[in-house]
């Protein structure tokens, strides 16, 4: 017998007999090595003991980590106490509406994260319409208090996707069986839901920490003098471009967000965040009582007309003269948007460019890790998932680092802006690639190569074709999270390369909220157009946000 | 049939680890030209892994795989001619039934007004003309398999592969494109290496069958070969169906069963054998037959079973049961005593030696 090292011989020797495949695999690996790895790399290597030293005796650095665990750890109990009730009315429970109320769970996740944030401040800001308007009071939502707010109604959908995964899987019939066995309503739902769903629930509220975390938007427009890691890091970086003390607070970021992607990724085996989706069965699960049903519906109704009205003070201070001061309707803050300056354009630009390299690298990525065989192809599926892992502040100042001097510089190009959004949404459509190659029987492949066709032939006439609704739906995941990134490429952006996102909460720190709204509704708008396409072309083949 | 003509495909000691469990092991076996070969086993034999290794989807760890005498392992898949039937079809979903069956001219990149004239002949070879422009999930279950089949036989290959072809047909179906299949086979004298489980089909259609048990070749030969000498129980067992006895050869055509001594024809070592019996050798009657040189078994019929063309019934004698087939039974079936004669000539002996240790006794 081989042994395993004479295998590895041989599949290098395979690798060599397709010339044009090796050089992809190779290509691959190096792109994924220089803007994977190296950004950590340089972020792990940058800071000296006497950084690490620093960070913990400073003052200032001790209370950003302790505000960011607060904020994490009221964040996620609120979010997922409301994700939970969402879910359970959603999944369990005869509700009126759920379709709405999906629908306002996407919006969160398709907009800006910092959009919460700025509705927050019109709502409750000095000139907040709620607390100004219409009572009257000087408010001031600065703090942790509006910024835990904002991150609830932020990351509450996420925790909703998770929980709800979580019940579907949870098989009806157990359900019924505890009931036919003499459990009552609640006594099923204590002894078999809950038992049932605590992993379940533990690992999508590890998920919501780690982006609260790692959030920079919402911190930076609401946090007011309560400084968590990741705006500490870009105070680091803008106001004294002190780059090993911003690297240090990343890196204390990172350990969390990697130690629970690890974790998963050996436990679970479930490739890096997804939730579990059951199919329904044949049998219905046990619904709730009449009360408690209504109990719900109020609730979801509620977190629903909460999360809409966020949008609505968006939509509405984006056509008022000047918000909190003079509601005539008018249209020229999109005149401002639209044609005076090139934020709006350059994200759109940049977004779509980045969504045509990541649905390439996806697809070329799955097809290799999934159907061919090669030294390093676990390694190649761990960095094709890493970035999921890595908080956006890491990879701006890691990109930062790594391609600010020779030999490879990119400081102040569209490839590094362009570059960072493209690594950062790779793992969720690698991972769409990788749900649709397991749709495509191995012989479909194997008939081709049969009939004569080399592999990259076949990945270019069956295997693509075959994937182009994963792909499509690469490039719209991407490019709708590409247009509403900023955590990354606020420190890689330089005159003429601003991106709207940036542009917005530089407008709405300056008070200018009219422009600011207008630009964040452009945002939304066109992701919602570009989702809308999505549909159009896909039909429900691809469900990017499992809604 | 062996050594006669030069070994077309031949495998030297082929073997393949899948995982932690040894596929295939040490397989040798020679494959004609123009012939058709059939590889025959139950699920998890190897049957499959060692025509995916003809294919180039697989690569031995260990032996040679030889395509008119040229070592195949270093060829990748797409340059080797081998094409392949797959058992679920593996149609193109993206392309038409004439674009599934021009794929592999256009890899060759033959021209298109010759492609054409090959794809139109190929199909009417098929019988699937005016099917050109449909879609592969437009046609029903049949065609999508003469689909598979004009695709690889187009492109003319060196050595036609069939994995299971026929498995997702209904039974009649079945019948239909077996017999199709062997006289387009025929007709182009093309080497074929078929992979099936079904013992029927594999007698039915091949020129030669090498059985395959944990990966391994236990026997090949021709149907009738493997049907009446099989080499040891497994293939008794597994092609057919057969009656064992524990018997003691006392002489050189005479051996012991129980009481009784028989004529066995196969029997030429003296020692203790197991006799191999198909249950259509037996000759079954209601009385005791007078004067003949073979002895009668007497026993009670226990149950029966009318299957049209034959009955089957399962007979008791001192010790043992019987299955026996009888062809033509008419509307009067046997019951209660019946005696049983063994055609001395129909027998099979193995002896020890060749007696897969899965237990004694019946069928």
């Amino acid at each position: 017998m081989l042994t395993a090292a004479g295998l590895r011989v041989r599949e290098v020797r395979w690798l060599l007999r397709e010339p044009a495949l090796l050089a992809v695999l190779l290509a691959v690996a190096a792109l994924l090595v220089l803007f994977v790895i190296l950004p950590v790399i340089r972020v792990l290597s940058v800071p000296s003991a006497e950084h690490w030293l620093q960070y913990i005796q400073r003052e200032a650095f001790v209370r950003a980590t302790r505000n960011s665990i607060l904020m994490a750890v009221l964040s996620t109990s609120s979010a997922m106490a409301v994700g939970f009730l969402y879910a359970y009315a959603i999944v369990r429970a005869d509700i009126p509406a759920k379709g709405l109320f999906r629908t306002v769970a996407l919006l969160p996740l398709v907009s800006p994260p910092f959009v919460t944030g700025l509705a927050t401040i019109l709502l409750f800001g000095r000139r907040g319409l709620i607390t100004h308007g219409l009572l009257g009071l000087t408010y001031n939502p600065y703090g942790w208090h509006g910024l835990w707010f904002a991150q609830t109604l932020s990351f509450f959908p996420i925790a909703y996707l998770g929980i709800a995964g979580v019940l579907r899987a949870i098989s009806p019939s157990l359900e019924l069986a505890a009931h036919n066995l003499g459990a009552r309503r609640f006594a099923v739902f204590r002894t078999i839901a809950v038992p049932l769903a605590t992993p379940g629930l533990a690992s999508a509220a590890l998920l919501v920490s780690i982006l609260v975390l790692a959030d920079f938007g919402n911190p930076m427009l609401l946090g007011g003098d309560f400084y968590v890691l990741a705006t500490e890091a870009y105070l680091q970086v803008i106001g004294r471009y002190n780059m090993e003390m911003a690297a240090v607070l990343c890196t204390v970021l990172l350990v969390p967000a990697l130690g629970f992607f690890l974790a998963q990724r050996y436990w679970i085996g479930v490739r890096a965040y997804t939730t579990v989706t059951g199919r329904p069965t044949g049998l219905t699960p046990l619904r709730v009582s009449g009360p408690v049903r209504w109990v719900l519906f109020a609730a979801c109704l509620l977190v629903a007309m909460i999360v809409l009205s966020v949008y609505l003070v968006i939509a509405a201070g984006a056509f008022v003269r000047v918000w909190g001061v003079d509601w005539t309707f008018t249209l020229k803050n999109f005149q401002y948007t639209l044609f005076r300056q090139r934020d709006l354009y350059n994200s759109v630009r940049f977004g779509a460019m980045a969504g045509v390299i990541t649905a390439v690298a996806a697809t070329v990525t799955a097809y290799l890790t999934q159907r061919k065989s090669f030294p390093g192809r676990g390694t190649l599926d761990f960095l094709t998932l890493l970035p999921v892992a890595l908080p956006g502040t890491l990879v701006g100042i890691g990109f930062v680092l790594a391609f600010n001097q020779p030999p490879i510089e990119l400081a102040g190009t569209v490839t590094i802006i362009v570059a960072a959004m493209a690594v950062r949404t790779l793992p969720v459509g690698y991972r769409l690639s990788v749900a649709s190659l397991h749709q495509i029987d191995t012989s479909i492949e194997w008939a081709s190569r049969n009939l004569g066709a080399s592999s990259l032939k076949t990945f270019a006439r069956i295997m693509l074709p075959l994937l182009r609704y994963a792909f499509a739906g690469s490039f719209i995941y991407s490019f709708v999270k590409s247009i509403n990134t900023l955590s990354a490429v606020v420190f890689l952006m330089t005159p003429g390369k601003v991106v709207a996102s940036a542009s917005i909460l530089g407008l709405a720190d300056h008070g200018y909220w009219s422009q600011a709204t207008a630009l964040a509704f452009s945002l939304i708008a066109i992701a919602l157009l570009a989702l809308g396409a999505l549909r159009l072309v896909a039909g429900r083949r691809v469900q990017l946000f499992d809604l | 049939m062996m050594g006669m003509t030069e070994a077309h495909v031949r495998f030297l000691n082929v073997t393949k680890r899948l995982g932690t469990t040894l596929a295939v092991d040490r397989v040798s076996l020679d494959v004609p030209e123009g012939n058709f070969t059939t590889l025959l086993g139950p699920s998890g034999c190897g049957k499959t892994t060692t025509l995916r290794m003809v294919a180039g989807f697989y690569h031995p760890d260990a032996g040679e795989i030889y395509v008119r005498d040229v070592p195949v392992t270093d060829i990748p898949a797409h340059r080797r001619n081998t094409a392949m039937v797959f058992q679920e079809y593996a149609l193109f979903p993206h392309m038409t039934v004439a674009e599934n069956v021009g794929y592999g001219l256009r890899m060759r990149r033959v021209e298109s007004t010759q492609a054409r004239r090959r794809i139109g002949g190929v199909l009417e070879l098929v019988g699937l003309v005016g099917q050109e422009s449909k879609f592969p999930h437009q046609l029903s279950g049949g065609q999508q398999q003469r689909v598979a089949l004009a695709r690889a036989l187009v492109v003319e290959p060196e050595v036609l592969l069939l994995d299971e072809p026929l498995s997702n047909l209904d039974a009649k179906l079945r019948v239909r494109v077996r017999t199709e299949i062997r006289s387009l086979q025929q007709a182009l004298g093309k080497t074929t290496i078929y992979v099936t489980h079904d013992q029927e089909e594999a007698l039915s259609i091949s020129d030669r069958i090498a059985v395959m048990n944990q990966g391994r070749v236990v026997q090949v030969g021709t149907p009738q070969e493997i049907y009446y000498r099989p080499a040891d129980r497994f293939v008794a067992d597994f092609v057919g169906l057969a009656n064992f006895a524990p018997v003691q050869v006392v002489a050189p055509g005479r051996v012991r069963l129980d009481e009784v001594v028989l004529p066995v024809e196969s029997a030429v070592k003296p020692g203790p054998a197991l006799l191999v019996v198909r249950p259509e050798t037996v000759s079954l009657a209601a009385a005791a037959p007078t004067a003949s040189d073979r002895p009668a078994l007497r026993g009670r019929v226990k149950t029966v079973a009318f299957l049209g063309g034959l009955a089957r019934y399962w007979v008791e004698t001192v010790g043992r049961e019987w299955i026996v087939d009888h062809a033509a039974p008419g509307e009067q079936l046997l019951s209660g005593e019946v005696y049983l004669t063994l055609a001395p000539e129909r027998m099979h002996v193995l002896y020890e030696n060749e007696v897969t240790h899965d237990g004694e006794g019946q069928a």
